[in-house]
């Protein structure tokens, strides 16, 4: 057995020192892909989730994200919100197996909700809690964070009061370090596109 | 033998899957879908990256190669036939003919050059176009891995996170990681051993 180890980690060992001959352990700048987006932008009708900056001072994101884990409702059934105005089917990205639905409630006035539903939500990551953003269409790129939750079973249904009236183009669940940054990690849990 | 066969009958799936969903990414992108194209770029981009900086051996020249390719791909989706190649293989064909093009024009331009590199570290392009075809399989097969397996490589290779921040930040266990990243490390060798590729140096 470990013999078969040993020569599997060598086998490995080998296949990486051929990947790094081939393929540098080099990475893009993150800001690649505005870059494609701002070639691009004139000719799409739906712009990508990626956040140009996000610009809130960080002092007023802690605050910001303190009053939003307690404005968050852990809904416990009923919708009470009339029709949705859009959906947005939720696919797991840095964890695949994340399913979910968002839907948008009068999403054209001042007031709307988006009530967001996920299953099969691991666990955050120590030291990180998650953050759900919304992107509107022409809204210049800007990701807007709108709520940030720790969750605490695998099904997470939120209430989150959207930033106001818009067209909203997207929904993401970001993975972000506790009083880090106020900017979109660019690690995405999950999003969708509303339709 | 049969554990050998099942993973790889497993691995061709996930690679027909990945191949089916990509087809239905640029379908959304043909039709003007942006978040189509960025969840593209993040499953693509970092190989094709790390492809083009091994044809030009230069980081801004290979940005610029980044973002040609998936302009390129937004513009010309309509025009992909998933039934005639896959998205990885125009990918990785669309970077290495536009590497080659944005080095030829560094070689001939030598202002471009220095202001591009540091004295002494210019590299011949016909020296870096040298393994194009065996880098080009390599970033093709490990592009097509599934997608699990692509995501904790990526991690592990391009970020350098070690296996346990990886556990940390997607959520899974440790020893699901260590796995995937054999099996992604296992694939990689059976397909360069399918394309005979050349493992010294």
């Amino acid at each position: 057995m470990r013999s078969d180890s040993d020569n599997t980690d060598e086998a490995d060992r080998e296949t990486l020192a051929q990947l790094e001959r081939l393929l540098p352990r080099v990475t893009p700048p993150v800001d690649i892909f505005d870059r494609i987006l701002a070639e691009i932008q004139p000719e799409a009708t739906v712009i990508p989730l990626r956040p140009k900056a996000h610009r809130r001072p960080v002092v007023a994101a802690v605050a910001t994200l303190a009053a939003v884990a307690a404005v968050i409702a852990i809904v416990a059934g009923g919708n009470g919100l009339g029709s949705p105005d859009a959906r947005a089917t939720i696919a797991g990205k840095s964890d695949p197996a994340v399913t979910g639905e968002a839907r948008l409630y009068g999403s054209t006035a001042v007031g709307g909700t988006v009530r967001v539903t996920l299953r099969d939500v691991p666990p955050a990551p120590s030291g990180h809690h998650y953050e759900v953003w919304v992107l509107r269409r022409n809204g210049g790129g800007q990701m807007e964070a709108i709520g940030s939750f720790t969750p605490t079973s695998q099904t997470v249904k939120l209430d989150l009061p959207l930033p106001g009236a818009g067209d909203y183009a997207a929904l993401d669940i970001s993975v972000q370090q506790d009083g880090g940054s106020p900017e979109h990690s660019n690690t995405s849990l999950a999003n969708g596109a509303f339709s | 033998m049969d554990d050998t066969a099942l993973d790889e009958g497993a691995g061709l799936d996930a690679a027909d899957e990945a191949a089916s969903l990509d087809a239905a990414a640029v379908a959304r992108v043909a039709g003007g879908d942006a978040v189509a194209l960025r969840e593209l770029y993040d499953r693509y981009g970092k190989v094709v990256y790390s492809f083009a900086y091994r044809l030009t051996g230069d980081a801004t020249l290979s940005e610029e190669c980044v973002q040609d390719v998936f302009v390129a791909l937004w513009r010309r989706a309509g025009d992909f036939d998933p039934s005639r190649a896959k998205l990885t293989t125009w990918l990785f064909v669309v970077a290495r003919n536009r590497a080659v093009d944005l080095g030829r024009q560094k070689a001939r331009r030598p202002e471009l050059r220095d202001e591009l590199e540091p004295a002494g570290s210019a590299a011949d392009p016909a020296d870096l176009a040298a393994g194009a075809d065996e880098a080009q399989r390599v970033a093709e097969a490990m592009a097509e891995l599934p997608e699990e397996q692509l995501v904790v490589l990526r991690l592990a290779y391009f970020d350098g996170l070690s296996h346990a921040e990886i556990a940390e930040l997607i959520g899974i266990p440790l020893g699901t990681v260590k796995g995937r990243v054999r099996l992604a490390l296992e694939r990689l060798r059976s397909l360069s051993s399918h394309y005979d590729l050349q493992t010294d140096q």
